[in-house]
């Protein structure tokens, strides 16, 4: 943005450039986004309008949408249980994060690097094979069973805390990278000053570190949040039923049903249902003194 | 706050910032040394654990993708490399291989083109106001949660025939890259010197001139970088994937799904690792080749 | 600066590399979509050696109406120019339906199309909008049920030699029976000190104790196990009394798993985490296979899950499309079906060349008595009954 200022200044200050052209080159820059624009909205925006029309319009078993959905209470129950699960993979993945993201900014050149590379591979490697591998370790009679076995007496797949190890693993990196980034540039020297006012080291990192990188942690949580809800394969191959999300419900009504509208009025419950959260969780953040004094 | 928290998922969402950094630790981290990091042991352990749990569960597909029996059982008691003979021969592996390394390459390209023109627009656009507006719509696939896209996306492509279509695939998988590719030029955008281009116009050259010349070259770091994370949303694409794919037309991610849904199968193992291994190279050696450069630079 | 554009411009041209890595990994090969279709073109020798008909003789065994030809025969150049699709599911089950729909299409002179999926909401739309590219489709039973008379034609009987069509299958006035996946009772043979005969056994844990699998995925088939379990007659299971059905399953809601794939049914079975479960006949032969010491109960009624050959509304090649089915349902065919894909052959005639083991599990043959659903009962309420499922399964 900065950079636009920046220009305009330029041109007062510089030789006068002709004012037609210039009208020209605003129109033409607004133009060059046409394209990107015109794929997003007939890709995403416009079936997202024929979702919520189809949500409210269709009648599908000689209901509407959503009295079926409050008609079976099954599908609220999924929808919370979706959220409780997202919810809970936060928290682990903002628990796990912070040492690992304040290591990473400690850390002499070697450990950075290595560090680096290890949340950077499976931030590259499919999901889907990460899942795959959790299948191997956690199914009965492998390698976490016979570790572990006071853990289940059948192995951990397929249950709710496959689920979350699967689902932290996987999007531990959309956490760490963003707290990595706003840790970094928080001035160093806050925290030897704190350290040399005699602050104990972890009341340093709760005093300084934590709030400053505050916005990071809520960009991480945002995005492993968004991502967690929308997820259906991972919960698919390590839950069962009793764990089930939204997404496998919305895909069974889709292609099993072809009820598209109920699929649409269940996805877009959802997604209501996740702006109120993250709202919430916003303005709580901002009743937070230290938080709010840092953002 | 909103505006610091975009900021941040931006730089996640390329992850450039820290790619790039690895290569920029500089004379600040030499200062601190390990010294600083010793102090905090319990957040050394921790770490340390979390390494382990980001890159070692993983690596359980190697070794069950040379086994000898047709099961997925830890550790293997009988060895061979058949299950990548049947990878490589296998047309359904095949072909899904080939659809998706095709898809992939359509939907960057076309998710570059148009995120490119979109990001030069968007820093140039005077009215701030717009393009602010602009630019957050462009950002929507990336907050909203893909199965609110899928349905949408599965209902319209129903009516347009574009179900279990390449050109499907493509649109689908694309208008999930153009973020990654907005934010990541942007970014570049934003610390680019305008001077130059005005030096070229001033100079007589044209609009096309100044863009090809100029202006491309020196963003081009970020646009082959909004290009290969494009590239990675479509190849591992799995949620839209699945309520727009047909029998006919899978790609590599439905197929390493359906082969751990339906049969107990060790290819999908030979497949995973072969993933694994030419991701991991090809991050060792952008790695290895950035803290050569910056080694050189530096000294 | 100039530092980092270099290295994100290393990272972005490890793009090229991952391309162009990942492409060489994969050799040119027939690509999925239309491979079928050069196959069948060039099939010169037909699926189990198919007799081709010079004349139009009814076949011995059975007494189809005057002019029709035995199941499985085809007349040589009767539909020369002429051109016929059909839409299946892909994977094995289309390549053997392709290799039998192509060796038709080479002897009658005409040109096949194969093509897919067939979800019901893609064949309606083609007949709503009169614009019909399948002649023949591969329909569930509920969709067929669902569909008859207004998106899949009633079949002419007097086209087809239907007298050798198994009587275990139920003529459907929309569909002729293409596919029956078996849901039946498998149990580890060293969980109990002697072996389960019924299904009542499955839902007794007292006698019969341990966990047992069933499918995540419906209720079909399923309720009707579990009224077979509670005593109902096999003879009255049409309508189910789906209430019944659940009282009787929540008697095992304490040892019952879930599995959402049949993959997930092996692993139960080869891992010892069950001891009985609902299992598709196909998974189980296939474990025994691995050396798991499982088996079925043969005196517990299968209950089949049914695939039907139909023809949409408005199909521009029916006259091809009927002796198509024809020449599909033939002994020698069926045969070949069976072979190939691991289903039952449709023909009571086929005589496939089977293992002994996959004999023990070839649930069309004595001991095994298979039962089908009353599938008007669960197409017309589909999808309430889907909730029901969802709520008994998710609690």
């Amino acid at each position: 943005m900065a950079t636009t200022q920046d220009v305009g200044a330029d041109r007062r200050a510089g030789p006068p450039a002709p004012a037609a052209p210039r009208a020209r080159r605003s129109r033409f820059d607004a133009l060059l986004l046409i394209p990107a624009l015109l794929l997003i909205l007939g890709v995403v925006g416009y079936p997202f309008v024929v979702s919520v029309i189809d949500s409210f319009v269709k009648v599908e078993g000689r209901q509407h949408a959503y009295a079926w959905i409050t008609a079976n209470p099954v599908y609220l129950r999924i929808i919370g249980r979706t959220f409780l699960t997202s919810v809970v993979a936060v928290v682990l993945c903002v628990l796990l994060a912070y040492p690992y993201a304040y290591v990473m900014v400690l850390a002499g050149r070697r450990i950075r690097l290595v560090l680096t590379v290890a949340v950077l591979v499976p931030f590259w490697v499919s999901g889907l094979v990460r899942t795959f591998a959790w299948v191997i370790l956690l199914q009965s009679g492998g390698p976490v069973d016979r570790l572990l076995p006071f853990l289940g007496r059948d192995g951990l797949l397929h249950t709710q805390t496959a689920v979350l190890v699967g689902l932290v693993q996987v999007l531990l990196p959309f956490m760490i990278l963003p707290l990595y980034n706003s840790m970094q540039s928080i001035d160093r020297r806050l925290l030897q000053a704190a350290e040399s006012l005699g602050a104990r080291q972890t009341v340093a990192f709760f005093r300084v570190v934590v709030p400053l990188s505050a916005p990071g942690a809520g960009a991480g949580a945002l995005l492993v949040f968004v991502t967690s809800l929308g997820i259906y394969v991972l919960a698919q191959i390590l839950g069962s039923p009793a764990t089930s999300m939204i997404g496998s419900v919305v895909y069974t009504q889709t292609s099993q049903l072809n009820n598209t509208g109920r699929a649409a009025a269940l996805s877009l419950s959802m997604l209501a249902g996740a702006v109120v959260l993250i709202g919430a969780a916003y303005l709580l953040f901002r009743l937070v003194p230290g938080a709010r004094r840092a953002g | 706050m909103k505006g610091r928290v975009t900021g941040e998922v931006t730089g996640t969402v390329t992850g450039t910032v820290p790619a790039a950094q690895t290569g920029g630790v500089t004379a600040t981290a030499k200062a601190k040394g390990t010294g600083t990091v010793a102090r905090h042991p319990f957040a050394v352990v921790a770490a340390v654990v979390v390494a382990l749990l980001l890159v070692v569960p993983t690596l359980v597909v190697v070794p069950i993708s040379f086994t000898g029996k047709a099961s997925f059982v830890f550790p293997p008691d009988s060895w061979s490399l058949r299950w990548y003979g049947n990878l490589f021969s296998d047309s359904r592996w095949t072909s899904a291989l080939r659809r998706s390394l095709w898809i992939a390459l359509l939907s960057s390209v076309l998710a570059t083109t148009v995120g490119t023109a979109a990001s030069v627009g968007l820093t140039r656009w005077r009215r701030r106001r717009w393009a602010a507006a602009a630019r957050a719509l462009l950002l929507v696939p990336v907050f909203v949660p893909a199965i609110v896209l899928a349905i949408g996306i599965y209902t319209v492509f129903g009516s347009l025939g574009l179900l279990g279509t390449v050109t499907g695939f493509v649109l689908a998988h694309a208008s999930l890259g153009v973020p990654f590719v907005v934010i990541s030029v942007t970014a570049v955008l934003q610390s680019f010197d305008v001077q130059l281009e005005r030096a070229a116009e001033s100079l007589g050259a044209g609009r096309w001139a100044v863009f090809r010349q100029i202006t491309l070259p020196l963003i081009l770091p970020g646009v082959l970088a909004g290009a290969l994370f494009a590239f990675v949303a479509s190849f591992d694409e799995i949620l839209v994937s699945l309520f727009i794919k047909s029998p006919f037309l899978e790609t590599f991610p439905i197929r390493v799904y359906q082969s751990v849904d339906n049969d107990t199968d060790p290819t999908v193992a030979a497949a995973s690792t072969l993933v694994l291994v030419v991701t991991t190279l090809v991050i060792l050696v952008a790695v290895r080749i950035s803290t050569l450069r910056t080694r050189r630079l530096g000294t | 600066m100039r530092r980092i554009r270099w290295a994100v411009a290393i990272v972005g041209s490890s793009a090229v590399l991952v391309s162009a890595c990942g492409g060489g990994t994969s050799p040119a090969s027939g690509d999925g979509g239309s491979s079928s279709s050069s196959q069948s073109s060039s099939g010169a020798t037909a699926a189990g050696g198919a007799t081709v008909a010079s004349s139009s003789t009814p076949g011995s065994g059975g007494a189809p109406a005057a002019g029709v030809l035995a199941a499985g025969q085809a007349t040589a150049g009767s539909f020369s120019g002429r051109q016929f699709s059909y839409s299946g599911n892909g994977g094995t089950t289309q390549d053997a339906q392709n290799k039998i729909f192509g060796d038709f299409a080479t002897v009658v002179g005409a040109s096949y199309a194969p093509d897919g999926p067939p979800t019901a909401a893609k064949v309606k739309a083609q007949v709503d909008s009169g614009n019909v590219t399948w002649d023949i489709v591969d329909a569930p039973e509920v969709d067929l049920a669902e569909g008859c008379g207004t998106v899949y034609q009633k079949i002419d009987y007097s086209k087809l030699d239907t007298s050798k069509l198994s009587p275990l299958v139920p003529k459907q006035d929309c569909g002729i029976a293409l596919n029956a996946s078996p849901w039946t009772f498998a149990y580890d043979t060293e969980a109990f000190p002697q072996a389960p005969t019924s299904w009542a056994d499955f839902f007794d844990l007292a006698k019969f104790p341990g966990k047992r699998a069933i499918y995540a995925g419906f209720p079909m088939q399923q309720i009707e196990i579990a009224l077979l379990g509670s005593g109902v007659d096999p003879g009255k299971l049409a309508p189910p009394d789906v209430d019944a059905g659940y009282a009787e399953l929540d008697k095992l809601k304490s040892d019952l798993v879930f599995y959402s794939a049949g993959s997930e049914s092996q692993q139960m079975m080869a891992s010892n985490q069950i001891v009985a479960c609902i299992c598709w006949s196909g998974r189980v032969y296939t474990e025994i296979q691995n050396g798991s010491h499982w088996a079925l109960v043969p005196t517990a009624p299968p209950v089949l899950r049914m695939d039907y050959l139909a023809i949409p509304i408005g199909s521009k090649n029916t006259d091809v499309a009927y002796a198509a089915i024809n020449y599909f349902i033939g002994a020698q065919q069926q045969a070949y079906w069976q072979e190939a894909t691991g289903y039952p052959p449709m023909n009571v005639d086929a005589k496939p060349k089977l293992s002994a083991a996959a004999k023990a599990v070839d649930v069309f043959q004595p001991p095994f008595k298979p039962v089908t659903i009353d599938v008007t009962f669960w197409a017309g309420d589909l999808a309430a009954q889907m909730d029901k499922w969802t709520t008994w399964t998710s609690s």
